[in-house]
């Protein structure tokens, strides 16, 4: 088992273990298809989830790909930082068409592009139109008051109609 | 013909259908609250499958947007003398998701309620006391949320339209909230 | 003369329909009472259904065009027809009619009315649940018929009354007691009738929102409760007719009714639903083998004893 983790550190990528049973390997985006595959082909054959963190201050995007190996009982993070600026990447769906609809929600979550991904339209929003609210810039207590209209008062600054007799 | 009116109420208070639009963790509150715990059947509240044939609309838990255009469908599909039970804090106030940029906070904006039901979550009790309190109101005719919205429609679908119709981004100072470029 | 004999005849009609409806609400109220026990709660009080009823007619509603509302009264008037041929009690509206075939052939019309009803709704789920309601039917019929087939070759008549006046003086008598097998068959087949469980696909609330009854609303709504109701008293009369020697009033009838929906309402009590293949095959296998070793016993019967 160790040796995956050897193997991965000869390629020149930074990997460590997180625990009895997952490890982690950063990997810039150009290399990350290839240690997918790799990966894949190791026996890491179940894509679990892709996951994004918005890194606000350093200006990045920090994609995360959770794997899992039935047969080694090992869970891989493969993690990869894309610029906040211009957040494009290639999609994954090549290697697990699943991945494909993880995309369409990071697209929808966090505004990042995948090119090859044919399926990125609306996920759960309806009628989006402002920027993607997860991202760490959106304010979502000012989109909440200004849509809502929630204010910290009883009445919530609201009148509504009188009960009719 | 006022007796008449007292008669019906009466009978209409007596036996209410409810359609439960189970979308938050108000649900499980409701399996004890049917079946042989509480059992709210004494009372001749029985759960409905279809709006066409429910009296109340009991709506357990917060609404996203998406929900809430489902909810209106569901409120407008019923038919004429018809309930709206709010269930929890989620639809008084927001409750935990009151910052959220995905749930409404407060539902008497969007269909008329005529009882809330505080706490997160109510007790089963709670939901019992709110049906023979609404009971109550019915059989003395002042539970007239219906009538409300069918007044106020004006009102109700502006709010609405706010919150299912948008045009233009919510924010509008895009430039002073993002920070990218 | 001609027109007061009719007059009074329509009346009594009436009167039978309001009784019929009446009874069967009851027991639809009863019958919700005894669940509510089985189910160790304290349940509804049992004029709830007489409240519900009551409440459905003065709730608004909403049609879904002239073949929707034509559908309802067409799924209701054979019922109400069937009505009245059945001896209820010592009392039959029109004694000289009452063929059987023509109550079971009537029944099975307000079943198609109730179909052309509810599927103008355009309703995905209202077509499913009629489409399994006519499976059902298909299902049920099949050992009813045999069964049927069975009391004809018994009592050499198809006319109700002259069966129940072959059952009078005593238990003994009654064709519960000639014919054990045949009344278990449609014992099994009035649980199909009544869609109580495990035969209630056509009205699975939690699976095809109610099924039929998916777009009824208020005074619709109401007018089906009216139709299970007056069903309720039908089919449960017309096997009392058949098997428990029919009764010398109204009370011991409506007893004998009782019994036979009381055991429906335990089966319901204690089963869970079965698919709508399963319900189908089942009919056609213990039933329908019942229904039919009755009737070759009935047979042999009747070839031993001319002999």
């Amino acid at each position: 088992m160790a040796d995956i983790l050897d193997e991965i550190k000869s390629m020149d990528l930074k990997a460590s273990w997180l625990g009895d049973w997952e490890f982690e390997v950063l990997t810039p985006r150009d290399r990350l298809a290839s240690i997918l595959s790799y990966l894949k082909s190791k026996g890491f054959k179940a894509f679990m989830g892709l996951s994004c963190v918005d890194w606000i201050e350093e200006g990045n995007f920090e994609l995360v790909y959770i794997l899992q190996s039935y047969d080694l009982a090992l869970e891989a993070i493969v993690k990869t930082k894309i610029p906040r600026q211009r957040p494009v990447i290639e999609s994954m769906g090549t290697i697990w068409k699943l991945c494909e609809v993880y995309e369409r929600e990071m697209h929808e979550f966090f505004g990042i592009e995948f090119t090859g991904n044919p399926n990125l339209k609306p996920f759960f929003l309806e009628n989006w139109l402002d920027i993607p609210p997860l991202r760490k810039d959106f304010d979502t207590l000012a989109f909440s008051e200004e849509l809502f209209e929630f204010k910290e008062d009883e009445t919530h600054g609201i009148e509504s109609p009188k009960r009719i007799e | 013909m006022s007796e008449w009116t007292e008669i019906v109420d009466y009978f209409r208070g007596r036996s209410m259908w409810m359609l439960h639009y189970c979308t938050g963790c108000g649900a499980i509150e409701l399996p004890p609250t049917m079946t042989s715990r509480w059992d709210m059947e004494r009372f001749g509240i029985t759960p409905m499958a279809t709006p066409r044939q429910a009296d109340i609309l009991l709506i357990t838990g917060y609404l996203a947007i998406k929900t809430l255009k489902r909810v209106i469908y569901t409120y407008e599909q019923m038919q004429a003398p018809k309930w709206v039970l709010g269930f929890g804090s989620c639809t008084i106030n927001g409750g935990i998701y009151w910052d959220s940029y995905n749930v409404i906070e407060r539902l008497d904006k969007y269909i008329p309620v005529d009882i809330y039901i505080a706490g997160c979550m109510p007790r089963p009790e709670a939901i019992l006391d709110a049906f023979v309190k609404l009971k109550e109101m019915v059989q003395m005719g002042e539970a007239k949320g219906y009538e409300k919205y069918v007044k106020n429609y004006d009102w109700y679908k502006a709010n609405q339209d706010k919150v299912l119709k948008r045009t233009s981004p919510v924010l509008k100072e895009i430039e002073k909230v993002t920070k990218i470029g | 003369m001609v027109i007061v004999e009719f007059l009074i005849k329509l009346s009594q009609g009436f009167g039978i329909g309001a009784l019929a409806l009446a009874t069967g609400l009851l027991f639809g109220g009863i019958g919700r009472k005894i669940m509510a026990r089985i189910q160790r709660r304290y349940g509804p009080p049992f004029t709830q259904n007489f409240m519900d009823l009551f409440k459905l007619l003065s709730k608004g509603s909403v049609s879904h065009g002239w073949a929707f509302d034509l559908g309802l009264v067409a799924g209701f008037a054979p019922m109400l027809a069937a009505l009245m041929f059945l001896p209820i009690g010592p009392f039959t509206l029109l004694p000289s009619d009452s063929s059987l075939i023509m109550i079971v052939y009537l029944m099975m019309m307000a079943y198609l009315g109730m179909a052309m009803g509810v599927l103008a709704s355009g309703n995905p789920n209202s077509a499913i649940g009629m489409s399994r309601a006519l499976m059902l039917m298909v299902g049920y019929e099949v050992p009813f018929a045999a069964v049927i087939f069975s009391v004809y070759l018994f009592s050499k008549t198809g006319y109700l009354t002259q069966i129940v006046t072959q059952q009078a003086g005593g238990f003994m008598n009654w064709n519960i007691v000639k014919m054990p097998l045949g009344f278990l068959a449609t014992e099994i087949a009035l649980q199909g009738m009544l869609g109580e469980k495990p035969f209630d696909q056509a009205i699975a609330p939690a699976e095809i929102a109610s099924g039929p009854m998916v777009e009824l609303g208020g005074k619709y709504l109401g007018f089906g409760m009216i139709q299970h109701s007056v069903g309720l008293f039908l089919e449960t009369g017309i096997v009392v007719d058949l098997f428990l020697g029919g009764a010398p009033n109204f009370w011991i009838f409506i007893a004998k009714q009782f019994v036979l929906y009381f055991i429906v309402i335990l089966v319901d009590a204690i089963l869970p639903r079965l698919r709508i293949h399963e319900a189908t095959s089942f009919f056609w296998k213990l039933p329908l083998f019942l229904g039919i070793l009755q009737a070759v016993i009935v047979i042999i019967q009747g070839g031993v004893l001319n002999v």
